[in-house]
């Protein structure tokens, strides 16, 4: 008889508090967060979370096993992203789940405010669900909120929120966007006050443009600027913050597209004294030709170091357009020199350090010197197809 | 109950090498990065840790001597023997309050973490009451029974800690580690005391020696238990602040645990890394657990004559309640610092009276 009891208790009565079926988790695979309203100290901020409906997913031979959309887009308003999370806890029967959480998408004017960027990332490094690797991204502004790039239907993909994480590891070959920037990241530069970048998303239609970087000044944390495409070009060759991308070069008055397969930066910092900092970034570059629309051969050695040479000049232009920007408009030192000054020359750091990016501004006094150095490996399968027509004729 | 006998409750000195690591590597290395990181910059943290490991080395090395110059007598006989009988039940008494304190600990802190990251919603007192429960069942077994699973975890154990190396190799930047040498003094010492602290329970050794069969080789063996978990704790260190930085490091309460989070193994087949640590380190926990709750139900069966069975049936609830006792993460954070330095100085403390009075005494041979 005890035995039966016991039995029936192990059996019966043997439950798990934290079983959560597959389907009432609501998986969400991206956050966007914009400003509703501003008074005085107070925001009110809108959280739009994206939650996945796998049932509606379909298996990718089968296609979408239903005529509607594999996501919903979940929409709250209040003051503190925690809350936002319980308001939307009571909206669903489903429990937001963020263990597979890829982007959080920020509007411009969030970013924008002081501190507030700061305040809104404490949730996500605190949660013990969230995970580092997440993706964040600055929309630009102008063209959309946060939430309404949530709202497009892509073609590619059935989820946004996937479509803009596969669109960021797209990078590889372009330079004008920078690389993902993830949570883990970006933990470390909120902790030691540094300035930083984040790549921008911009909406076009139905589709999302990833380009541009949007600059963050350390101290007041709050997005100062935007460097445009070229700018963003000349801050991926110092910084190696991308691996690849275009050059376009023009040699005698022809465009020619460089495709750079790989490029290596060296920044060194030279002079001990606080009032004199100079700085050589020293870029070699690796590049293919990919397309001509000169009319030279491009299997001759004078053309070629033409080409470098003009090349060389292009990048080294580039880069100092960015740097002009950098220590010009907006006074933040995106480029990681602050780092260097940390790591390799630390006693100097320490003096320069309550003064780097505002009061006596030593960054902004830099001499920063620049020089490329670029190597054309191929020129593609072909010579040029105009010099043979002329040929021709 | 029955169950199997073994043929004597020895050990080898093999297992006194395994049992060393077995004991240390617990709660203290998910948060060791972060402690040690913080007074110091860069990796110099490193240097801190040698230096306390290294004296530690010797410290184990020693109490273990002693120990072992009294072959196949427990600490209760030859301690009475050094400092007379009512002194040595007194260090026998200070070390059972370790344990149970350590106990206590160890399981609010595997709750508490559990509770984090695993079971949201599960009671925290009942995720406490079953680990308490399966390591009730393991330290009334046979205590031999008990070096064995450190032998049989060790391996496993080992191996998760290098494959959260192996798979941080990707995101880990050497440039993290610069500069070097730049901590100034009172940090390189903050950096001994913090790394120090981090080894606690090697005092057991005081008590487990007695239990190894040829005692010759066991001062070496848990020498070299001890280099072995020095050396862990150094590579998780570096690869800590490798990974995330120092500042970071010292910013995150867990750094390990998040290091385990923050891996992903490549080719996207295994995302979620963090799960598998989990499962591997509680296995670690329940070793630290079992021998803290063995060794003292060892010491304090030497003191008071009781069956085994009623020892751990009255500590066990005392354990939890006191595991219970703490109220929120600082004052669990102060009962874990409170223990440390206890333990620390227990250890040591026992170690310089009992070596002192056996130089002067000299030790009687044979036995």
């Amino acid at each position: 008889m005890f035995i039966l009891v016991l039995f029936s208790v192990i059996f019966f009565t043997t439950g798990c508090w934290d079983r959560v079926e597959i389907e009432e988790r609501g998986i969400v695979i991206a956050s966007a967060i914009d400003l509703v309203d501003k008074k005085d100290d107070k925001y009110t901020l809108q959280l739009t979370n994206q939650l996945v409906i796998p049932g509606r997913v379909g298996t990718p031979s089968e296609g979408p096993s239903s005529e509607k959309n594999p996501y919903i887009n979940l929409s709250v308003a209040g003051e503190s992203l925690s809350s936002l999370n319980n308001q939307m806890r009571q909206m669903t029967n489903q429990n937001p789940f963020y263990q597979h959480l890829k982007v959080i998408i920020i509007s411009e004017e969030v970013a924008k405010e002081p501190h507030l960027f700061t305040n809104i990332m404490d949730v996500y490094v605190r949660d013990y669900d969230m995970r580092r690797s997440t993706r964040i991204v600055i929309t630009d502004g102008e063209s959309a909120s946060a939430s309404s790039i949530l709202d497009i239907e892509p073609e590619l993909n059935p989820l946004p929120g996937m479509y803009i994480e596969k669109l960021m590891d797209g990078v590889y070959d372009n330079a004008s966007a920078i690389e993902p920037v993830v949570l883990g990241d970006l933990h470390g530069d909120l902790l030691m006050d540094k300035s930083f970048i984040l790549p921008q998303i911009e909406l076009k239609g139905n589709f999302v443009e990833y380009q541009n970087a949007g600059v963050f000044q350390g101290y007041s944390n709050q997005l100062i600027g935007v460097l445009d495409l070229e700018e963003t070009k000349g801050l991926a060759l110092l910084t190696e913050k991308s691996p690849g991308g275009m050059l376009d070069v023009y040699v005698d008055g022809k465009l020619v597209e460089l495709d750079m397969t790989e490029f290596r930066t060296n920044i060194e910092i030279k002079g001990q004294d606080k009032a004199n900092l100079k700085a050589s970034a020293d870029v070699e570059i690796n590049a293919n030709i990919i397309e001509n629309f000169g009319d030279e051969s491009l299997l001759n050695e004078a053309y070629e170091n033409k080409l470098e040479q003009q090349a060389e000049e292009r990048a080294e232009q580039l880069m100092k357009q960015t740097i002009d920007k950098l220590q010009g408009d907006f006074q933040v030192d995106v480029l990681g020199m602050s780092d260097i000054l940390y790591r390799r020359h630390y006693d100097l750091w320490k003096e320069v350090e309550d003064n780097w990016e505002r009061g006596e501004n030593y960054f902004s006094q830099m001499d920063i010197e620049v020089s490329a150095k670029v190597t054309i490996e191929r020129v593609g399968a072909s010579d040029s197809l105009r010099k043979q027509q002329e040929e021709a004729e | 109950m029955k169950h199997f006998e073994y043929a004597d409750e020895k050990i080898s000195e093999q297992e006194i090498l395994v049992a060393v690591p077995s004991i240390l590597i617990g709660v203290g290395i998910l948060a060791l990065p972060g402690q040690l990181a913080e007074p110091t910059i860069g990796v110099d943290g490193l240097i801190s840790l040698l230096i306390s490991g290294s004296l530690l080395i010797l410290v184990v090395w020693l109490i273990s001597k002693v120990a072992a110059s009294f072959p196949n007598q427990e600490f209760i006989t030859y301690a009475s023997v050094l400092v007379t009988k009512p002194v040595a039940a007194i260090l026998t008494m200070l070390f059972t309050i370790q344990g149970v304190m350590v106990s206590a600990y160890v399981v609010r802190v595997i709750s508490d973490i559990a509770e984090d990251y695993l079971f949201e919603r599960t009671p925290v007192e009942v995720i406490a009451l079953c680990f308490l429960l399966i390591v009730v069942y393991a330290v009334s077994g046979s205590r031999a029974g008990l070096f064995r699973l450190n032998m049989l975890f060790l391996p496993i154990i080992l191996i998760i800690f290098f494959a959260i190396i192996t798979f941080s190799a990707g995101i880990f930047e050497v440039n993290n580690l610069q500069p070097f040498f730049k901590t100034d003094f009172t940090g390189y010492l903050q950096g001994i005391k913090e790394s120090a602290l981090s080894f606690v329970g090697f005092g057991i050794l005081f008590f487990y020696i007695a239990l190894v069969r040829k005692t010759k080789k066991a001062p070496k063996m848990a020498a070299f238990g001890m280099g072995i978990t020095v050396i862990i704790y150094m590579i998780i260190f570096i690869v800590s602040v490798g990974v995330f930085g120092n500042i970071t490091s010292s910013n995150l309460i867990f750094p390990v645990i998040e290091l385990a989070k923050e891996i992903e193994v490549p080719g996207g087949f295994f995302e979620r890394f963090d799960s598998l640590f989990f499962v591997i380190w509680i296995m670690a926990i329940f070793n630290t657990m079992c021998m803290a709750f063995d060794a003292t139900v060892f010491a304090l069966k030497s003191v008071i004559h009781v069956k085994k069975m009623k020892l751990i049936l009255i500590l066990s609830p005392l354990i939890f309640f006191i595991g219970a006792f703490p109220e929120g993460y600082n004052e669990v954070e102060k009962f874990g610092s409170f223990i440390s330095h206890y333990g620390l100085v227990l250890a040591i403390g026992t170690m310089f009276l009992l070596v002192v009075i056996l130089k002067i005494k000299g030790v009687k041979k044979g036995g």
